[in-house]
């Protein structure tokens, strides 16, 4: 039977495929090469799912059973898949019309799951006792879900920050930038991101809490891992609080937009490799 | 706004209310608290002069940076948090209570003019007949219209997500109910460590700051503990105790707890922390091999600290010192953890009460000696001591109003941010036995979507004539 690495490792070139086709409709600005792109990414994520469900499967063959969100490369597999499905719903949503969200979504997924399977050690490892929990599932995939939003944000928020400059030195007709969604449109689309993954990493905060409760005895340490996801909440609500206030409306907003998600890149990552603490990933 | 003659009382108080203060704290908090996460917390005095310098120490404790979450600075950006969230809600909460109230059912032209979504047509059947059609179809595809009919005009209003108006206070008390909720933690709660041997009762826990002792009011005595591992692997993959509960001289619970499911007594949580080996009480097999007759090897059992006679000859072996993690550490042997990884029994070999030499005897080195030449073998075959089971004990009263806290704070976000207050207003006007109808809208949130349901509301309006 065929292994999930290999699945995995098969989903990269497909969401190469898919970036190039992305980039390629940016190019020449045919709507075919979306619904093509948009095609070949939904097939790798729908392989995607399959092969996280699989390696679920495999963990329980290996007689170590637990679900493939435990270690750097189990974690990262998932935050490509969120990414893909967080931009395929905004797909929907949009009446299949966010082509250069998509044009970033579809890299980033690229990238994040290409460094997960050439840079992390892909074998199914037990478990240590602290990981064996329920929590956990409901911990990581409410985090990841919500990292996975405020990557689609971040990209939203570049594409803002691009076409608000060309807006105010004036668009040439037919130019890139004239194909690129109204910086209207990008500001309201970030918000809309941002709110799912703001609603998403408060109950991964709480939940961890939970979790640390039950496993720990408490239920908030100041663990850096912990303190950095509240760094993070505290951006994103200070977003929110922005967009509130007139004055914040677009590129400051937007700013906070980045800020916010390289807050994410360093809980996630940054606080592992450059700090130390309880938490063994994610 | 700003007046001129503003009094400075007024501006200090709209300060406070500011939702620039709010941002400004919320990204001020997230800046500072990184801070704490690239400073170790609480470390001991001498590894930060080691780590850093002795001014930047003096520097560091005095800006509290080395417990910062629980200094007076910090404490205080959260209470001005709090505050901020008080204050502007209590200013906001009138108007909102004011809109909540109000029911504008009639739509005059001055309320149609500050609508954003409207449409408006003509059609031949009369209003009376449209009347019921339109209560019909809005009661089906949106809200329960409440129809008022004044001089020759039909007025229809409905209305949906009235109470998400509420949400952001739902979000702003929520976070004070978790604020309170850790206080009351810090306040009327605790937490401490408890070492229990197998079979062993102890009626109290180390406190973790102040390492003193204090007195549960009942005792905890460990009725086994097992630790199970990953097949072909050292790695553990459970371990649980085994624990009853005496209280007032009874047994009034047994239960087995292990990582991520501990026991609950009277409010107290206890959770599986460790666990490790004590060399008290052990007893270790020692195996002793004349020199000159290797066949003639002998297994004798010792206590720690005990000695025993070799069969035959007037040679004493006293067990004298026993480490489970053998380590040598700047000339001195220290044991590396409380695990069995490494044991080692140091023996003294005594002959007419006079002290011949001692030597160290390890588990897993058996042909490791450090004086071949001497007269008897000896080895370390076993050691077998009781295990200890390491207990995370807390009590938390705070912990529940913390859940309900972040309860409130989910739901709170959700209503906020998914449901907004929409309003429809439908006005049929008769005029010369056709009507005139005309139907506006508006949501206080996410109006793109309410533009696009409004949009469609429309067209089912339009349809419901024919
Ligand atoms: C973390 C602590 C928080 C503080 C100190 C805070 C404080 C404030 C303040 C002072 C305002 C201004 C009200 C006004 O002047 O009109 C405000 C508005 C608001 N806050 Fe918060 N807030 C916090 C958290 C949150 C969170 C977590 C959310 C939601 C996710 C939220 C949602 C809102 C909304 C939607 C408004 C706008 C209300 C409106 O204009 O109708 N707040 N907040």
């Amino acid at each position: 039977m065929i292994s999930s690495t290999s699945i995995f490792e098969g989903i990269i070139l497909f969401y190469l495929f898919s970036t190039v086709i992305y980039f390629a409709h940016l190019a020449f600005r045919s709507s075919i090469l979306h619904k093509i792109g948009l095609v070949v990414l939904s097939i790798g994520w729908l392989f995607h799912s399959g092969a996280i469900i699989l390696r679920w499967v495999e963990s329980y063959q290996l007689g170590i059973g637990h679900v493939p969100l435990t270690n750097f490369f189990e974690s990262m597999v998932f935050f490509s898949w969120a990414i893909v499905l967080i931009y395929l719903l905004l797909e929907c949503k949009y009446g299949f019309n966010v082509p250069t969200i998509g044009a970033f979504a579809s890299p980033l997924a690229f990238v994040v799951i290409f460094i997960a399977v050439t840079s992390f050690p892909s074998e199914i490892q037990p478990l240590v006792p602290a990981l064996q929990s329920d929590w956990l599932i409901y911990h990581v995939v409410t985090c990841f879900l919500a990292y996975g939003a405020f990557a689609v944000a971040f990209g939203a928020s570049i594409l803002f920050l691009v076409k608000q400059r060309k807006e105010k030195k004036g668009i040439r007709e037919g130019s890139i930038m004239d194909f690129f969604p109204s910086s209207d449109f990008l500001d309201e689309l970030t918000y809309k991101v941002i709110i799912i993954g703001f609603l998403m990493l408060t109950i991964g905060i709480i939940t961890g809490a939970a979790w640390a409760y039950y496993a720990w005895g408490r239920y908030w340490g100041w663990d850096p891992k912990e303190t950095w996801s509240l760094i993070t909440w505290f951006i994103y609500a200070a977003f929110l609080h922005a967009r509130f206030t007139r004055g914040w409306r677009g590129k400051k907003v937007a700013i906070l937009s980045i800020i916010g998600f390289l807050a994410v890149l360093f809980t996630y990552l940054g606080v592992n490799l450059v700090l130390s603490g309880l938490h063994s990933y994610a | 706004m700003a007046k001129e003659n503003k009094t400075i009382s007024a501006m200090v108080l709209d300060f406070f209310i500011s939702l620039k203060l709010t941002i400004f704290l919320l990204i001020f908090l997230a800046l500072t608290s990184i801070i704490g996460t690239v400073i170790r917390q609480n470390a001991d005095p001498s590894w930060y002069i080691h780590q850093y310098s002795q001014t930047s120490f003096r520097i560091f404790s005095a800006l509290d940076f080395l417990d910062l979450y629980h200094s007076w600075w910090f404490l205080a950006l959260i209470s001005l948090l709090s505050l901020n969230l008080t204050a502007c809600s209590i200013r906001r909460f009138p108007v909102t209570w004011k809109r909540f109230c109000q029911k504008k059912v009639l739509m005059d032209d001055g309320l149609h003019k500050s609508l954003p979504n409207k449409e408006s047509f003509g059609s031949k059947i009369s209003p009376e007949i449209l009347n019921q059609r339109y209560c019909r179809l809005l009661g089906k595809v949106f809200a329960r219209p409440v129809t008022t009919h004044s001089k020759d005009d039909y007025h229809l209003f409905s209305e949906k997500g009235k109470y998400s108006i509420f949400g952001v206070y739902v979000v702003h008390f929520s976070i004070l109910v978790i604020l309170a909720g850790s206080m009351v933690g810090n306040f009327f709660g605790y937490e401490g460590y408890m070492q229990l041997e197998e079979g062993q009762t102890r009626e109290g826990i180390y406190l973790k700051n102040t390492k003193h002792f204090k007195k549960l009011g009942f005792s905890v005595r460990c009725d086994d503990f097992k630790v199970t591992y990953y097949k072909e692997s050292k790695q553990p993959k459970d371990y649980k105790s085994i624990l009853t509960i005496i209280d007032q001289g009874e047994e009034v619970l047994t239960k087995t707890i292990e990582v991520n499911h501990p026991l609950r007594y009277r409010g107290i949580f206890f959770y599986q922390s460790n666990y490790g080996t004590t060399t008290r009480n052990g007893k270790l097999i020692i195996s002793v091999t004349p020199q000159k007759d290797e066949k003639k090897s002998k297994r004798y059992q010792v206590g720690l600290g005990e000695s025993f006679q070799i069969e035959g000859t007037d040679t004493w072996v006293k067990a004298a010192r026993f480490i489970p993690d053998f380590m040598i550490d700047e000339g001195k042997v220290v044991s590396k953890s409380n695990k069995l990884l490494n044991p080692a029994v140091e023996l003294v070999v005594i002959k007419d009460q006079v002290i011949q030499y001692s030597t160290w005897a390890f588990q897993r080195y058996p042909s490791f000696h450090g004086s071949s030449k001497k007269e008897f073998d000896l080895k370390l075959i076993d050691f077998q001591g009781s295990q200890y089971t390491g207990l995370q004990v807390a009590k938390d009263p705070g912990v529940m109003i913390v859940w309900a806290g972040c309860i409130l704070l989910i739901v709170g976000i959700m209503v906020t941010f998914f449901l907004s207050h929409q309003r429809i207003w439908l006005r049929i006007a008769a005029k010369d036995k056709k009507s005139l109808i005309t139907l506006a809208g508006s949501a206080n949130k996410n109006r793109e979507d309410f533009e696009r349901k409004f949009g469609k509301l429309a067209n089912m309006i339009k349809e419901a004539d024919k």
